[in-house]
């Protein structure tokens, strides 16, 4: 590696690392986007969308440029029982308009493009390294080590840390202590080829036109849910489980997903998809209690690795950007200054603990806790709201008024009148 | 489908020496070996009492290392763009 000091080093070419060493690139800093993967994108995956928020605020023009599959007009939540299922849908014209909202893009193509707009903004990508370690000098962050020997040092005034969820460089820096199964969940995915055609007649689709379809009651009342997304000439089937509970349902995460992939809703949904490629990754949950310490002297955390994500509406592309910005600002400032220190650096954490990412996540901070001590919301709830409709629909000579009743008398056995109120509450407190 | 037909659909680079390492003092021991039913990608198994890694498949997720209830596992990444190699994601 050369020998010359960066303004700044950027561990880890994902939305967020990416996002940061473009900023600070804009803006005339030396910058180093160091990524472990043959090329950016190749280690990463997630479920299949991102918002259009805040990425057109630095690049205004990404939607001409962006490898996009599909704008997301169509947001679905669906809630199955074992043959059954309830669906919802919005569909909204206007997400089908310009500026958009959402889009569903393949993460291999979609990094790679992005960390070529920050090379093309002068930072230096350098791909296939692992960053091993952080160079200190008198507990000041001052570079890092990817190997061993001198040759594999590279030096900046500030570093900063994008390497994802499973962060090694947050817990060498001591910002966090090694992941516990409480706070992240395992996110595993297949990726079907199937004809535009044939996604856009089934999901009911216009030619650029997307899904994006949420999942509960598949997961055995495991904390976590399944998602459909719509590619081009894909989709996206996975999902995601709290890794506590997946320790204690001793169930192979893979037949989870076949079991899901063959359910009687969403068999058909997927029929003739040809599978093309199986990933993993870990996903933050923990939600605003999750969040670490941000800053250091000579040292930023951003995207995954600060766990900024949340499950309500599958942020953490957007939340990880957002962190970039904010992230890329502060190290300018600190150039401006000349002072690199916590001082300075520090601002990052005001200026996100201010933003609607880290306001967001404040606002739904009790929710990671309730979803994985409330089984009854993956199970019970689903089940029963499906048993009711199924009951109403049901015409068999029976009174409505006697289905009403019946269902009440189910819900009294299997929830409890006092425990559904709670519920409702609780969820009533979370989302209001 | 099987896990083996799976992960026959990624594209890896395999390095030759396995990234993980697996200090196995306590497995013998360990009753539920998360790591095995946890991965995504069957790359644990139990055969004749020791722990087989088969690391070829590995997707470097992590699950391994936050789920060995003793702390033994450590994944440390395969070298200069080796391992998984998503053309997807």
């Amino acid at each position: 590696m050369r020998s010359e000091k960066f303004d700044a080093i950027v561990v880890g070419a994902g939305p967020a690392g990416t996002t940061a060493a473009y900023v600070m690139a804009k803006a005339g800093l030396s910058v180093a986007l160091l990524e472990r993967g043959d090329y950016p994108g190749a280690k990463n995956m997630y479920g299949g969308a991102m918002y259009r928020w805040p990425l057109e605020s630095i690049i205004p023009d990404f939607l001409a440029k962006a490898p996009i599959e599909r704008r997301i007009v169509d947001h679905r939540l669906m809630i199955l029982s074992k043959s059954s299922g309830l669906t919802m849908n919005f569909k909204d014209l206007a997400f089908a308009k310009p500026p958009y909202n959402a889009f569903t893009v393949l993460r291999a193509k979609f990094d790679r493009w992005y960390a070529g707009i920050a090379e093309e903004a002068g930072a230096l990508l350098v791909t296939s390294t692992n960053v091993t370690d952080l160079i200190r000098d008198k507990g000041k962050v001052i570079g890092i080590r990817a190997g061993s020997g001198s040759e594999n040092e590279l030096y900046g005034d500030v570093v900063i840390v994008a390497d994802g969820a499973n962060s090694k460089l947050a817990v060498k820096a001591g910002l966090r202590r090694p992941l516990n199964p409480k706070e992240v969940a395992l996110g595993i995915k297949e990726t079907l080829e199937l004809d535009p055609v044939v996604i856009e007649s089934r999901f009911n689709l216009g030619r650029y036109e997307g899904a994006a379809i949420q999942i509960i009651g598949v997961t055995h009342g495991m904390m976590g849910g399944g998602f459909v997304y719509t590619n081009q000439n894909s989709l996206s089937i996975g999902i995601v489980v709290l890794l506590e509970h997946l320790i204690r349902m001793k169930m192979r995460p893979y037949d989870l997903l076949d079991e899901f992939k063959s359910h009687p809703i969403m068999a058909p949904m997927i029929e003739g998809g040809e599978p093309k490629e199986y990933s993993a990754h870990l996903v933050p949950e923990a939600g605003y209690y999750g969040i670490p310490k941000l800053c250091m002297d000579g040292l930023l955390l951003v995207g995954d690795a600060a766990f900024l994500t949340s499950s309500v509406y599958q942020e953490g592309v957007n939340m990880a950007m957002a962190s970039g910005i904010y992230a890329g600002r502060t190290v300018i400032e600190a150039k401006e200054r000349g002072d690199y220190s916590l001082k300075t650096l520090s601002n990052y954490e005001k200026l996100l603990r201010s933003s609607y990412v880290v306001r967001e996540l404040y606002h739904l901070r009790n929710l990671p806790e309730m979803f994985a001590n409330n089984p009854r919301l993956f199970s019970i709830y689903p089940d029963m709201i499906n048993y009711a409709i199924r009951e109403l629909l049901t015409m068999n000579g029976e009174l409505g008024r006697y289905k009403r009743k019946k269902i009440v008398r189910k819900v009294k056995e299997r929830i409890g009148l006092w425990r559904l109120l709670l519920d409702l509450v609780g969820i009533r407190r979370l989302l209001l | 489908m099987s896990i083996d037909a799976r992960l026959s659909l990624n594209t890896y680079k395999v390095y030759k020496e396995n990234h993980i390492s697996v200090n196995r003092e306590k497995c013998a021991t360990c009753i539920d070996k998360p790591c095995i039913s946890c991965c995504p990608t069957g790359t644990y198994s139990w055969e004749k009492d020791d722990l087989i890694v088969s690391f070829e498949g590995c997707v470097e997720c992590g699950t391994c290392e936050i789920v060995c209830p003793y702390k033994k596992i450590l994944l440390s990444y395969p070298p200069a763009g080796h391992g998984i190699v998503y053309r997807y994601g």
